[in-house]
């Protein structure tokens, strides 16, 4: 089985960095991933995100914009890595053990989107990405796309309204799929958690 | 002069729209090439010790961030941030595709008898400017260019629209809560709203009313608006 991985390089960030992204469905070893970050297993440096929490392409996009730009920038990582930090950048508050229980792997997750930067310094390639999943995660790969994350790994909303603290009546799954469907630009819903991400920044 | 791209390494492209004293204006991207956004970049001056030019670029880029998420924070009506680097002194907000009130006004008091097909636009203004300052937020600089009129479903304002009124350009917003500098703000625009067109001042007092009802404390700085009126804009340092 080969399974679909995005990668892509982020707007005004130097060139020489891709940021590889999967998204899994049905994870069934979730508990065994989590350990191995836990265990600082440097084989398995990679942001594990709980995808429920994410809304869109462009939520997830935003914090890994903010993790690189965080290690670009000297001395403005929190924490451990590039990949931990990005986790962290999902987080509208300065507390990292909360920001992990909020958006990163729980024993209970199912849905696993795996984010992994190549970086001057620190370079991988799609190829040892790609197997190195392949062998780790016991899940079905789903492409990255808006759709995907919305259908096939399912969004909680109740959660992300009370990450962001977003009053409820904005969150109506039904209205942004509509809004999907009618098409470009960016989402009321996006621009108010993009909103939120920066928050920490400005404090 | 040509200015420097905020950072030689960057390959987005980018588009430059306005340029004041303090800050480039570009239109570009944001993470990925089909999300529009607007950069505001605030360049190295060079004439500044390099140490108090990164403390000054600084503390504006945050404070213009700060004001922009509080009052986002509150619906009021002005750009989401997508992404601040106060050591750069760049900020990344979402792009409003739209024209100001001044090139709106232009456009439809050209045409004779134009002054009563914007009255509702008129409106929306007074309550944007009146939801920003109940949250005690002063702009410090309100003029005609200085507030957006948001598409609405790719059709720029025209009779009767329905476009949202957005406010941008916090660079001299503070937080306030004295009726002083609220009536300041609203000095400036209605200086702004007679200079855009002689048949604009009219139409301000459609904004004032709709101020006026737009929050509780909307009276008091509509009657604190009379002194400055009589004064101008600087209270007089004398006695």
């Amino acid at each position: 089985m080969t399974i679909p991985i995005t990668s892509l390089q982020l707007e005004h960030i130097p060139r020489p960095h891709t940021v590889y992204i999967t998204l899994f469905k049905d994870v069934k070893n979730a508990t065994f991933l989590r350990d191995q970050l836990l265990a600082g297993n440097s084989e398995f440096e990679y942001a594990f995100i709980d995808a429920n929490t994410i809304i869109s392409k462009v939520h997830a996009l935003a914090a890994a914009h903010q993790a690189i730009h965080n290690l670009l920038v000297a001395g403005k990582l929190r924490t451990r890595n590039v990949h931990s930090e990005t986790v962290f950048c999902l987080s509208p508050n300065n507390n990292i053990t909360d920001a992990f229980k909020r958006f990163g792997i729980l024993p209970t997750t199912t849905s696993l989107l795996c984010i992994k930067f190549s970086t001057l310094s620190a370079p991988v390639t799609l190829e040892s990405i790609k197997s190195h999943l392949e062998r780790s995660v016991e899940g079905t790969a789903v492409e990255f796309t808006d759709e995907n994350l919305l259908q096939e790994t399912v969004v909680d909303w109740a959660k992300v309204a009370k990450n962001y603290k977003i009053k409820s009546d904005n969150l109506n799954t039904q209205s942004l799929l509509n809004e999907k469907a009618i098409g470009g630009g960016l989402k009321s819903l996006e621009v108010e958690v993009l909103g939120k991400l920066v928050v920490r920044t400005t404090g | 002069m040509t200015a420097p791209p905020p950072d030689p390494s960057d390959a987005t492209p980018k588009t430059l729209i306005s340029q004041g004293a303090e800050a480039l204006v570009y239109r570009t991207t944001f993470l990925v090439p089909t999300l529009p956004a607007l950069l505001k970049h605030r360049p190295r001056k060079t004439y500044r010790h390099p140490t108090l030019d990164a403390r000054l670029t600084k503390h504006r880029v945050l404070s213009e961030a700060r004001l922009l998420v509080r009052a986002r924070g509150l619906g009021i009506p002005v750009p989401a941030v997508y992404f601040v680097d106060e050591a750069n002194g760049s900020i990344f907000m979402e792009w409003i595709d739209g024209s100001s009130v001044r090139q709106v006004l232009d456009a439809i008091l050209a045409s004779p008898g134009g002054e009563g097909k914007v009255d509702a636009m008129m409106v929306r203004v007074g309550e944007a400017v009146g939801r920003l300052h109940k949250a005690d937020i002063v702009h410090g600089d309100l003029t005609t260019s200085n507030l957006m009129v948001r598409k609405v479903g790719g059709v720029e304002e025209q009779e009767g629209g329905a476009g949202e009124v957005v406010l941008i350009d916090f660079g001299l917003g503070q937080v306030s809560t004295q009726e002083e500098d609220k009536a300041v703000d609203l000095y400036v625009l209605e200086r702004a709203f007679s200079s855009t067109h002689p048949k604009a001042e009219k139409l301000f007092e459609d904004v004032l009313s709709a101020y006026g009802r737009s929050w509780k404390g909307g009276k008091t700085v509509l009657r604190r608006l009379q002194d400055v009126r009589m004064r101008g804009r600087k209270r007089s340092m004398l006695g």
